[in-house]
């Protein structure tokens, strides 16, 4: 039901005006302007009936003072017993909806006011849709600007950029219709990782911004971006199947406000910043940017040139043994040794390790993790491998000669072996071409 | 006892003034003595006599709006006249309008009794 507020400093009409409209709506009743605030701010209602001539404050210094402070359009229908024209037209030039003369009859009194919500509940759609992202429900681009923007400029708190990990790959392999599905449940992933006063937005594709008042500290984000992360990864497998083996995800790129600015611009620009250093250190983590690990990266990529890109291309923190990679940068790699085979034959060469088990390994993990895990321990820095389900392992093992080969997974089966964990692995090799 | 009979027999415009008050009939009763009430006619009268036209205005003004709601038509008529007057600082004679005002009051006040 809408609701109305009535201000009047004339009990009597109060009353009556009152009388008329609670047969159709939620009426809340103020005797002067003062009032009329604090109820506004308590009940934002849905129209504003007042009266005029009120002493102390008048009708259009209300509405002046509302439209003040919220900044927002409040539909204001002013009643008068006065019979000036000029009264009237500075009204409308003040933003009156309409006006009533008193006395009023209460059926006009009441098409009037079903006039008045009517027009406001269709500019209210229209600006909704305008301003609304329509698969998710979030706020769009420029509306995320706008409404983050506003909040950032009064409020403390954390901006948080929000990117999808290797959601190309769900559009790629199980078509646009999933991945129009994980976008939506990511959305409400987030969204439930909010509070419902906190705004998110989707700034397009797979990147969502996100503003939390009055969040500061490390553990809240740390909280956040591990909750997504498993509620995305349950929703990816409820939707594509158990054996699923995209590293869905979510990286968050976070920065304080407003300790690191206060217009929206300059904090997306570092969101960004502390954003690619999560990419960078292999997703589904976050990051909150600081000055002092803007230095580090400054000091890191300092130069130009080739020094420069060599310095942004290099990779950080590398462990030791061989790489574990997504499904996408395995296939990258595989594409491009396969191109160069066909100019320097070498011998670079891809297994497929099957596990002949139904058993899951120790703490849930399934065996081809084991596997992953085993591998990465024993082979060189220069080795590559992937997890493609939860019982086959792909390595691509470069430039090994079959003598290499051999030795190479021999050791990987006795190690597996040694763990005796009863499950058996069965494996194919093939010269990548 | 006030009834709607009574406020007929004053000149009342009952119709439109439970027209006003979604023919609730009872809701409608209940509201005249409140246009009665002494103090605002006391100050009409007090403004006029020191010729506060500002105040006396407000209070004309707001007194008329609530007689025009209830359709008390007979003190309605001198409470706009007085009104206007008050609007535009007339200093006038007001004594004729107080009279009709102050009587029309009464007779309402007493037809209800």
């Amino acid at each position: 039901m809408e609701k109305i507020l009535i201000v009047d400093d004339q009990i009597i009409t109060l009353k009556m005006t009152s009388h008329i409209l609670s047969a159709k709506y939620e009426t809340i009743c103020a005797m002067s302007g003062a009032e009329a605030i604090e109820l506004y701010q308590k009940e934002k209602p849905d129209m504003i009936l007042s009266d005029l001539n009120m002493p102390g404050m008048s009708g259009f210094e209300l509405q002046n003072t509302l439209q003040g402070m919220y900044e927002e359009s409040i539909p204001v229908m002013f009643m008068t017993a006065d019979n000036s024209d000029d009264t009237e037209s500075q009204g409308f030039e003040n933003g009156a909806v309409d006006y009533i003369r008193k006395p009023f009859r209460a059926d006009v009194l009441l098409r009037r006011v079903e006039i008045i919500l009517d027009h406001a509940k269709q500019v209210q759609g229209l600006k909704r849709a305008a301003e609304t992202d329509p698969m998710t429900g979030l706020l769009n681009k420029a509306s995320s600007q706008f409404e983050i923007g506003k909040a950032c400029g009064k409020a403390h708190g954390m901006l948080m950029m929000i990117d999808l990990d290797s959601f190309k790959l769900v559009n790629d392999l199980y078509g646009h219709a999933m991945g129009d599905k994980i976008l939506i449940r990511f959305s409400e992933i987030i969204r439930s990782a909010v509070r419902s006063q906190d705004i998110v937005g989707r700034m397009g594709g797979d990147e969502f911004v996100a503003f939390c008042q009055y969040v500061f500290h490390e553990g809240v984000v740390a909280e956040k971006t591990k909750y997504i992360n498993e509620e995305l990864m349950k929703s990816a497998k409820e939707y594509m199947g158990e054996d699923m083996n995209i590293p869905l995800g979510a990286s968050i790129g976070a920065v304080r406000v407003p300790e690191e600015g206060k217009d929206f611009l300059t904090l997306y620009q570092k969101a960004d910043k502390a954003l690619y250093t999560v990419k960078q250190n292999g997703k589904h983590g976050f990051a909150i940017y600081s000055e002092n690990a803007l230095d580090d990266e400054t000091e890191e990529v300092a130069g130009t040139g080739i020094k420069r890109e060599m310095s942004i291309f290099k990779e950080r923190n590398r462990g030791k043994g061989a790489m574990n990679l997504s499904n996408d940068q395995f296939r990258l790699i595989y594409r491009f040794l396969a191109r160069a085979e066909v100019n320097y034959h070498r011998e670079n060469k891809i297994a497929l390790f099957t596990i002949d088990s139904t058993k899951e390994a120790k703490d849930g993990a399934e065996p081809a993790d084991v596997l992953v895990e085993l591998i990465c321990d024993s082979l060189r820095s220069s080795d590559v491998v992937v997890k493609r389900s939860k019982n086959t392992v792909a390595v691509i093992l470069l430039e090994a000669s079959p003598v290499d080969t051999n030795m190479v997974i021999d050791r990987l089966i006795t190690k597996w072996n040694e763990l005796d964990n009863g499950m058996t692995i069965t494996y194919e090799v093939e010269q990548i071409e | 006892m006030l009834t709607l009979d009574v406020l007929k027999e004053f000149g009342a415009n009952v119709a439109e003034g439970l027209e006003r008050c979604m023919d609730d009939e009872e809701f409608y009763l209940e509201l005249i003595p409140d246009a009665l009430d002494e103090s605002y006619y006391k100050s009409i009268e007090e403004a006029a006599s020191i010729k506060d036209f500002k105040q006396g205005f407000e209070v004309a003004h707001s007194l008329k709006g609530i007689l025009a709601n209830l359709a008390l038509t007979p003190i309605l008529e001198p409470v706009s006249e007085i009104t206007e007057l008050f609007r535009a600082g007339t200093d006038g004679d007001y004594s004729k309008l107080m009279e009709k005002m102050w009587e029309q009051r009464n007779k309402l006040k007493n037809m209800m009794e």
